[in-house]
């Protein structure tokens, strides 16, 4: 389902509806819509939108018991300097006071890559110091092709693994959600899209063996587990074989960075969705020579670029994303 | 020995030797002794996320400079993992020296869908 943002104009109603748990009328729902890009706190159920309120209103005494929730942020390429954007570190950091705005406090963050740009020791540092601004718990990280020019992922692991034989991907749990992080960056061949390869999709199906239906499983990796657009390497060749092993799953969230944008698809029980770069912005698919940064207008920059929280809701099948720009419309 | 003679055999030894130093300062001002004369440099531009040209033939011996023009980092890598130029960010060069016949196709690490073939042919 894709959101449009509307200018404040067309907001005709002094607060958004709020109908935890039920049908929404037409008006309900249309009210809804009118509300869509001010950080409305959306859930999905069978299709049918449900509002959980504002997130900046909505207060740990308002979200259902176990409810929880977390924050992605993606594509933070400390290092790079050029056009598109000579400062990267101050738009991190306008990312990280988003986040420290958040209320209830998220549980813990999530980055889905391409941490550093050119995967020099300095950018890592550089890049873990200011991500220790954020107000969480504890950062789990998946590495993007960008942090895997220092001996593969060798740089990367030396700062954010756990140790000599990390291979990098993971799976933890919180509150009743099964999370996992997998590596998609380190496998390149001419002419192809990027794979997990065997030994990981084996650590996967037995990982997720020990599961039960009703879990709801968040997936996280750097390059899109869909295919969005070959012809510029933005999608991962053996992801089907790692879907197959989610195809039982009630709940399915995957969460993707690499494409600096927000693309959004539905399929069965499996729900996709990109991220915003806190770094640059990317032309859409196609609609350029090349996927290179994308130069846009001084006052532009800060709509593109953005983070974005998640909550879990205990009963409902889907997650509630809200992507929030650097720079929102009133 | 008559002076006739003798004169004849130094005149021989005399050509002989300036043949022979003629001989050697051509090959050092040749290079390395092969048919193909002096080591050469190919340079192939990596622009708008392309290496042109693509595809390339040199002789053995000749030296490949890659520049990278494009304001987003590059990286090549041999399939066989032969070079590896690690990050090469804007303005950066990268040179390899290819000795042995042979096909050598690379991409770049970050951008898998660039990809270029080095073909190494004794002329």
């Amino acid at each position: 389902m894709s959101r449009k943002s509307r200018s404040s104009a067309d907001q005709s109603l002094s607060a958004p509806p709020s109908i935890l748990g039920a049908m929404p009328s037409r008006r309900q729902a249309m009210a809804c819509l009118a509300w869509t890009g001010t950080g409305l706190l959306w859930t999905l159920s069978g299709g049918v939108p449900q509002s959980l309120g504002l997130i900046g209103e909505a207060r740990a005494d308002q979200l259902p018991a176990g409810a929880f929730t977390f924050v992605q942020v993606s594509d933070s390429h400390i290092g790079f300097n050029k056009e598109a954007n000579p400062d990267v570190v101050g738009t991190l950091r306008r990312a990280i006071g988003d986040v420290n705005k958040l209320d209830p406090r998220p549980a813990f963050a999530i980055h889905t890559g391409d941490v550093s740009h050119l995967s020099k020791p300095e950018e890592f540092g550089q890049a873990r110091e200011l991500l220790q601004e954020m107000k969480v718990d504890r950062i789990h990280f998946v590495p993007g092709e960008h942090d895997a020019l220092d001996d593969g992922i060798g740089g990367y692991l030396k700062v954010f693994g756990q140790g000599a034989n990390d291979p990098g991907y993971y799976s933890f749990d919180q509150n009743g959600v099964h999370f996992v992080g997998l590596v998609n960056v380190t496998d390149f061949q001419p002419k192809s899209l990027t794979k997990l390869g065997s030994p990981q999709l084996e650590w996967l199906e037995k990982d997720l063996s020990g599961q039960s239906d009703s879990t709801p499983i968040v997936v996280f990796a750097h390059i899109p587990l869909w295919t969005v657009y070959e012809p510029w390497g933005w999608g991962t060749a053996d992801a089907p074989q790692a879907l197959s092993y989610l195809k039982r799953f009630g709940s399915v969230t995957v969460l993707n960075g690499h494409i600096h944008q927000v693309i959004q698809k539905v399929e069965g029980n499996v729900s996709f969705h990109t991220a915003m770069s806190t770094a640059y912005p990317q032309p859409k698919p196609g609609e350029a020579p090349a996927p290179g940064p994308l130069k846009v207008e001084a006052a532009e920059l800060g709509k593109l670029l953005g983070t974005r929280s998640i909550s879990v809701v205990p009963g409902t099948k889907a997650l509630a994303l809200v992507d929030a720009p650097l720079d929102r419309s009133a | 020995m008559s002076f006739r003679l003798k004169a004849a055999i130094a005149t021989s030894s005399l050509w002989g030797h300036w043949v022979a130093f003629l001989t050697g300062t051509f090959l050092i001002l040749a290079g390395p002794a092969s048919p193909a004369g002096a080591a050469q440099t190919v340079t192939i531009e990596i622009s708008n996320y392309a290496f042109a040209p693509s595809d390339v033939t040199i002789a053995p011996g000749t030296t490949v400079v890659w520049v990278n023009h494009d304001e987003m980092v590059h990286s090549i890598v041999s399939t066989d993992r032969l070079f590896d130029s690690k990050a090469m960010d804007t303005g950066d060069q990268y040179s390899f020296t290819f000795d042995k016949e042979g096909d050598y196709g690379y991409v770049c690490s970050l951008h898998p869908y660039m990809s270029g073939m080095i073909k190494v042919r004794r002329p």
